[in-house]
């Protein structure tokens, strides 16, 4: 493989994450609708801050830093809410506005 | 010894030399005369006023917005609370000791822990473009079955957020085994916290690269660990 071909396989990596994140993103939302509700899943929130953390981590090195920025973001607004434990109105709203965000990165 | 690299060394001596500590300044001086830091643009102060350092770095985990403006003005703001709850980007590589020179048709077998699909297809293809030898891991299991193969990776690429296992876990792991104790282990994670930092290279870990990287930075850590050129 010459750095040619690579260049072309990176970009073919690109896409593939490109075109996964619409169903990460669906997979996220619905992580979220389980904590936000009557009976908060416990599983939840740990999978869910590790989708974002993953995210995060992964975004900026197939060159979208911005999509590493706003999962860093979302996944930073969950800091101190309990596994169990349904999240207030404030947090609710930010946290599904930064999935909003995340969507349009 | 965690250095802000905005700062120049000049500097930082004249601030060290007024601390009652004079282990610091010692280290400090050890470090310069070594080579491992020195101000950029040479010692006649004609750099930017910030180090250049060998082997390690940090830098702002996002960079400013370049465009000026209300917008970017409230984004900078976002940026520096990031800054302030997540630290550093970090891209650490413990040198190794002793220069090492592959014999001929050599592999260096690299074991790559990430669950990431796509993270690991990139790391994989990379690896190979520069003939190491991947071995990939995903889990427990996974990470179990590739230490078991012969032979025994020469360096670990070091995934800490797992689906089924805590990466520091593993990192203490292998750093208690009797034969897996020698292989260098770099970690790379989103964790990019001082804390996080401190605690990858306390467990035993010879490199810390927090995410995201370009690729090019993997290359020279895992490098820079075997002691290659």
């Amino acid at each position: 493989m010459s750095w040619q071909d690579l260049g072309k396989e990176f970009q073919k990596l690109r896409m593939e994450f490109r075109g996964s994140l619409p169903a990460k993103l669906k997979r996220l939302r619905s992580l979220w609708e389980r904590i936000d509700c009557e009976e908060p899943d416990a599983d939840a929130l740990e999978i869910l801050k590790r989708g974002l953390h993953t995210m995060a981590g992964s975004g900026g090195s197939f060159g979208l830093p911005q999509v590493s920025k706003a999962a860093a973001a979302a996944e930073d607004a969950l800091d101190g809410l309990k596994a169990g434990s349904r999240p207030g109105a404030k947090r609710a709203a930010k946290f599904r506005a930064l999935l909003d965000k995340l969507e349009k990165a | 010894m965690l250095i802000d690299g905005h700062s120049p060394v000049s500097r930082l001596v004249k601030v060290f030399s007024a601390q009652p500590k004079p282990e610091l300044l010692d280290a400090l001086q050890k470090l310069k005369r070594a080579g491992f830091i020195a101000d950029a643009g040479g010692d006649d102060g004609a750099g930017d006023g910030s180090i250049e350092a060998s082997g390690f770095f940090t830098r702002p985990i996002f960079p400013e917005p370049k465009d000026a403006g209300a917008s970017a003005a409230s984004e900078s703001d976002e940026t520096l609370q990031l800054l302030r709850k997540n630290g550093y980007v970090a891209r650490i590589a413990k040198r190794a000791a002793e220069a090492r020179k592959p014999v001929k048709d050599e592999k260096i077998h690299v074991l790559v822990i990430e669950d990431d699909e796509h993270l690991a297809k990139l790391l994989r293809m990379f690896l190979v473009m520069h003939e190491f030898v991947p071995r990939m891991a995903a889990n427990r299991d996974g990470i179990t079955a590739a230490l078991r193969l012969a032979p025994k990776p020469d360096v670990a690429l070091l995934d800490v957020t797992l689906p089924d296992i805590d990466g520091f876990e593993v990192l203490l792991r292998m750093k208690q085994h009797p034969v897996l104790k020698i292989v260098p282990v770099i970690v790379m994670t989103a964790k990019a916290t001082r804390e996080a930092v401190l605690k990858g290279l306390a467990c035993g870990a010879d490199g810390y690269i927090t995410k995201p990287f370009d690729v090019d930075v993997i290359s020279h850590a895992v490098k820079a660990v075997l002691g290659l050129k």
